[in-house]
């Protein structure tokens, strides 16, 4: 399987936030989880859909990344551009 | 411009008040979030990449002084200080928590402002003719009709659980600069054969998936039968419209299955029943609602000699007003269109000190109003000729006078993969390339008027189908990938835009552009536009340019 980090958006501002193992929601990427076998996952996203219920984020899902020097890099665009902010400077 | 009565007032405060409640009782719980996603999106509340997102409503793109400086405030309390104006005349916080937009509301309201209908299954904000009510070729004002649709339409309940979104526009002019023809229903106003106003009513225009020109329904609606046709068109697509799919929900779609024809017959059985309702409009209250649309005071004795003097000894204010500037129906006047576009910059976003600053400048020279276009630009609508020219430096010291409207570098783009949690590849960082680049060329070859926009997603929120040349952004195997159209138009000669060949990638895009252009140097007959061109010569040579003669037979 592919390896898996778990993410969501907090609830009261919206800012994207990553799932630790120790089930901490943090804005940094390096402190996700790497969910390796479909067990941690399934596992992972169960403990993170009742974070969601109780109302701390919204909008769980897992994201496909690799690991390249140490960092975590989603493999799609769109969960690179939440990880790491807007690609532009605005305004 | 409007101002609220009690009844205004009382509602717009009233709706921020339940929503302070909405939000307390979804933090606390009380609410899941399937309950409580539709309260927030009926108050333009969405939740985007990075954040939640506000979409401010700006009634037909009107705004006074003191409403800029407001949302000012908003971007600057509550916001990364900036705010970025959309294709529907509104404006966009991207920055906003949950816990603060109650309070948004609260200063929204103080200025008479609000967030109702930006968003969800109901009728969205009316847009117009951003040169309403002093272009020179206008028939009449749009505004009042727009207001009130806009009273009419707000919290209405039969119409607050529709199949999907519904966008009305109306024009005022022979010319089309609302975008009607893609449009749920488009309203080009006429004189009827006694000198009574009216409207060419069209329906079922819409871009997306399935772009489609709008139809004709009726060739002359009577002004005060306004409200009841609308209300007839739209209580036949709420209960016919599809709900089963998504793409599928919009009247556009609706009118397509059924032909306009049989669309025609159901609307008119349908008005039959309620034309001469409590619908009816009144003359009384049409004229109560023109009176809060009259005009400024102008001077009727406006010298343009200064501003004739000036375009001669500077060439880059001659340059910006050849532009810039639009006939006014008051002799020594203009309508000034102030440029988001800069080059290189980020179509439609503005900082909170430049949205202050435009707003003294609105005070000094534009008797206070400003207009937001469906181009994400803005105007000042009421500027003397001779003081064209100080406006002008002003605008230039703030850098918000690039001479590039309808020019290549006056690009619509949405906020694409930056920002949307909807888009497939990102807008915004080809906009600000592709300007980069094409500056260059149009200052050589001075391109005339030629519209890019560019979607970052088959909800073409930037109307890619109707410029001129649109570019739609998508995910292909993982990689962004951008397939250009040619030869859209949302103008009176509107059309779709048709798809040149395979797409470009990231890196390929503003070559493929640069391309075309080229391409259509070589053979535009003097002074062309690229529109014309493409209508006389056909896509050949543009695809031949880009992909070889050897793709022909491909």
């Amino acid at each position: 399987m592919a390896r898996m980090v778990i993410t969501a958006n907090r609830l009261r501002d919206g800012a994207v936030v990553w799932r630790s193992a120790a089930g901490n929601w943090s804005p940094n990427i390096t402190t996700a989880a790497i969910h390796a076998t479909g067990e941690q996952l399934t596992a992972g996203l169960a403990a993170a859909l009742a974070d969601e219920k109780s109302g701390r984020v919204i909008g769980v899902h897992e994201v496909e990344i690799e690991t390249r020097g140490g960092q975590i890099l989603p493999t799609r665009l769109r969960e690179r551009v939440r990880a790491d902010g807007p690609t532009v400077s605005f305004a | 411009m409007y101002k609220y009565d009690h009844l205004d007032n009382t509602l717009v405060r009233e709706r921020a008040a339940q929503f302070r409640g909405q939000v307390a009782r979804r933090i606390s719980g009380e609410l899941s979030e399937d309950e409580f996603k539709p309260l927030r999106l009926r108050n333009g509340l969405y939740l985007q990449l990075h954040s939640y997102m506000l979409r401010v409503a700006i009634p037909y793109g009107l705004l006074s002084s003191s409403q800029m400086r407001a949302l000012a405030r908003i971007a600057r309390r509550y916001d990364r200080g900036y705010g970025h104006f959309t294709t529907r005349q509104n404006i966009q916080f991207n920055w906003v928590s949950l816990e603060n937009t109650a309070e948004i509301l609260d200063d929204l309201a103080a200025v008479e402002m609000h967030a109702i209908q930006t968003s969800g299954n109901c009728i969205r904000n009316t847009t117009t003719d951003q040169f309403a009510g002093v272009a020179a070729d206008e028939i009449e004002d749009p505004r009042p009709w727009a207001e009130i649709i806009r009273q009419w339409s707000t919290l209405h309940p039969e119409f607050s659980f529709l199949p999907r979104k519904f966008k009305i526009a109306i024009n005022g002019a022979p010319n089309d600069r609302a975008a009607i023809a893609v449009h749920d229903i488009g309203l080009s106003m006429l004189r009827g054969p006694n000198g009574e106003t009216g409207f060419t009513v069209w329906v079922g225009g819409g871009l997306g998936r399935t772009p489609m020109l709008a139809k004709p329904i009726r060739d002359f609606l009577p002004g005060a039968d306004l409200l009841s046709y609308l209300e007839a068109i739209l209580r036949v697509f709420n209960i016919e419209g599809r709900r089963d799919n998504l793409y599928k929900s919009r009247i556009k779609i609706l009118v397509s299955a059924l032909g306009i024809d049989r669309f025609r017959d159901l609307v008119e059985a349908e008005w039959a029943h309620i034309r001469d309702s409590a619908l009816r409009l009144e003359g009384r209250e049409i004229a109560r609602i023109r009176a809060r649309f009259a005009l400024p005071p102008y001077d009727a004795n406006v010298d343009s000699g200064p501003f004739a003097a000036k375009r001669f000894e500077d060439a880059a204010f001659a340059r910006w007003s050849a532009a810039n500037l639009f006939p006014h129906k008051q002799p020594g006047h203009a309508a000034v269109t102030v440029s988001l576009k800069p080059v290189g910059g980020i179509p439609g976003d503005m900082t909170a000190d430049r949205m202050d600053a435009l707003a003294d400048l609105a005070d000094e020279y534009s008797h206070g109003e400003i207009r937001v276009t469906h181009r994400q630009n803005l105007v000042l609508a009421h500027v003397r000729q001779d003081r064209l020219f100080d406006l002008w430096r002003a605008l230039d010291s703030l850098e918000l006078a690039t001479p590039n409207l309808m020019r290549v570098t006056d690009i619509i783009a949405c906020p694409g993969l930056d920002f949307c949690g909807l888009a497939t590849a990102r807008s915004i960082p080809v906009a600000q390339r592709l300007s980069a680049r094409l500056a260059e060329i149009d200052e050589r070859h001075d391109l005339g008027e030629l519209t890019i926009n560019i979607s970052g997603c088959i909800n073409s929120c930037a109307h890619h189908h109707v410029a001129h040349i649109g570019i739609l952004g998508l995910e292909k195997a993982g990689a962004e990938s951008y397939q250009v159209t040619l030869g859209g138009s949302s103008a009176k000669d509107a059309s779709i835009g048709k798809i040149i060949g395979r797409g470009f990638g990231a890196d390929e895009i503003v070559a493929a552009i640069e391309t075309i252009i080229v391409t259509w140097l070589e053979l535009r007959h003097d002074g062309e536009r690229f529109l014309d061109s493409l209508r006389r010569v056909g896509q050949t040579p543009f695809r031949d340019a880009l992909y070889g003669q050897d793709s022909r037979t491909e």
